[in-house]
């Protein structure tokens, strides 16, 4: 199961599905495995700390979001991504270039235009993890965690806003290999689906 | 769009007299009463001011070039959405120190990035945003470096790069200016400051559309 160059694993879909739950299980598992694996956020911390400050004081623009982010994981493909898999690690990545398509871009030339400027540097993930959920249990999700950890609600997190971006990942979605989860099974069920498909 | 205003770009290498031009030229549009607006990158704006921190700042030297080209193009997407487009909408003249050209210039052939690649990630920022008159500062760029070592601005990253580098750039500039010669005028900047503003002023002047849909006296 282990080639020499190694694997990148994205796990993407709308906010309150449990993608970094799912990502901290899957690293837990590889290291039993005697795999090193390391989780990455894209953006990184630091940028979406930026962004969010930005939308709030200084109308930031959605081109201006693309092309820091693309300078962002840029960057981070260089520094990180790449080192770590020429060393045998594996990656996982809580989202990848597709979010830039469903959240930022407006139109059908937004989202050829950013596509192909990420595919000039982001390597293919070896697998996409799409984690599937209605809308409408994901703001549930949402709103739960946010009761728990304290932090307010962000700005894709209304239902307004998620029916459209779940829709729109849809549409991207079609054009992308991927494999679709379920994301309203029970933790360890979609943990199991995960490993298995990682594992061929 | 019905209403639009002027775009006048200043481009060329470090030392080449650029920000006093602006000034210059800036205070000639006004005394003949056109509503402008300065500006300049990489900057203009709040974030882009930000930004700019960033790919200045030495600690950022080993900054990969690609990353450098989007941070650049991030504070021209915000620039032109905020503070260009706008402008020109209202019918005004802009005069902006610095625009895509450098990033082809720079990044393009100095980085040897590819004019190509740069001119095409710009594409996205630019969003149709193009200069009507590109007026190109030209000097040797070793005259430009012993210019720009006299003054007393501080060092930045981008000045610590090697003279071939500065050379890349400077033929860059002249390639870009034959390839589209409808809108680059080149000056040929080792001329005293009042000589180099009469030049620039004397090109300007000509193109300029008519105040308030009066002729020009």
């Amino acid at each position: 199961m282990i080639t020499n160059q190694g694997k990148l694993i994205v796990f993407e879909g709308i906010s309150g599905t449990g993608k970094e739950t799912q990502a901290k299980l899957l690293k837990e598992y590889l290291n039993s495995k005697g795999i090193i694996a390391h989780i990455v956020y894209h953006p990184t911390p630091d940028l979406k700390n930026i962004l969010t400050s930005w939308r709030q004081t200084r109308k930031i623009g959605h081109i201006t979001e693309i092309y820091l982010l693309l300078a962002d994981r840029s960057d981070r493909v260089r520094q990180v991504i790449n080192p770590a898999r020429e060393k045998g690690e594996w990656i996982i990545s809580l989202r990848n270039s597709l979010s830039a398509l469903v959240y930022q871009a407006q139109n059908s030339r937004e989202r050829l235009w950013t596509a192909k400027q990420f595919a000039r540097f982001e390597p293919l993930p070896d697998h996409l993890f799409f984690f599937d959920i209605p809308p409408r249990d994901a703001l549930v999700r949402i709103k739960a965690r946010c009761t728990h950890t304290g932090e307010p609600l962000g700005k894709f997190e209304t239902l307004a806003y998620l029916t459209q971006k779940s829709d729109a990942y849809r549409r991207v979605l079609k054009t992308t290999d991927h494999i679709s989860l379920d994301a309203n099974r029970p933790i360890r069920s979609i943990h199991e689906v995960i490993v298995t498909a990682v594992r061929d | 769009m019905t209403k639009r205003g002027y775009f006048i770009t200043i481009e060329g290498g470090e030392g080449a007299g650029k920000s006093i031009q602006v000034e210059i030229l800036a205070s000639h549009l006004r005394e003949e009463g056109y509503p402008i607006v300065v500006t300049r990158e990489p900057g203009g704006t709040r974030i882009g001011e930000q930004i700019r921190a960033i790919t200045h700042n030495q600690e950022n030297v080993d900054m990969e070039a690609t990353t450098e080209a989007y941070l650049m193009a991030a504070a021209r997407a915000q620039h032109v959405a905020q503070i260009i487009e706008p402008a020109l909408a209202a019918g005004k003249i802009v005069v902006c120190d610095r625009y895509v050209d450098s990033s082809i210039a720079y990044q393009g052939f100095g980085r040897k990035l590819g004019a190509d690649t740069i001119t095409i990630l710009n594409n996205l920022a630019v969003n149709g945003a193009k200069p009507d008159l590109t007026l190109l500062l030209s000097v040797p760029p070793g005259i430009g470096q012993k210019r720009r070592s006299k003054s007393d601005k501080a060092k930045d990253r981008l000045d610590l790069q090697q003279q071939d580098f500065y050379v890349r750039v400077h033929e860059g500039y002249l390639l870009l200016a034959k390839s589209d010669p409808a809108r680059f005028v080149v000056i040929y900047a080792q001329k005293l400051i009042v000589q180099v503003a009469q030049s620039i002023w004397l090109e300007v002047f000509g193109r300029l559309p008519a105040k308030n849909g009066k002729t020009k006296t």
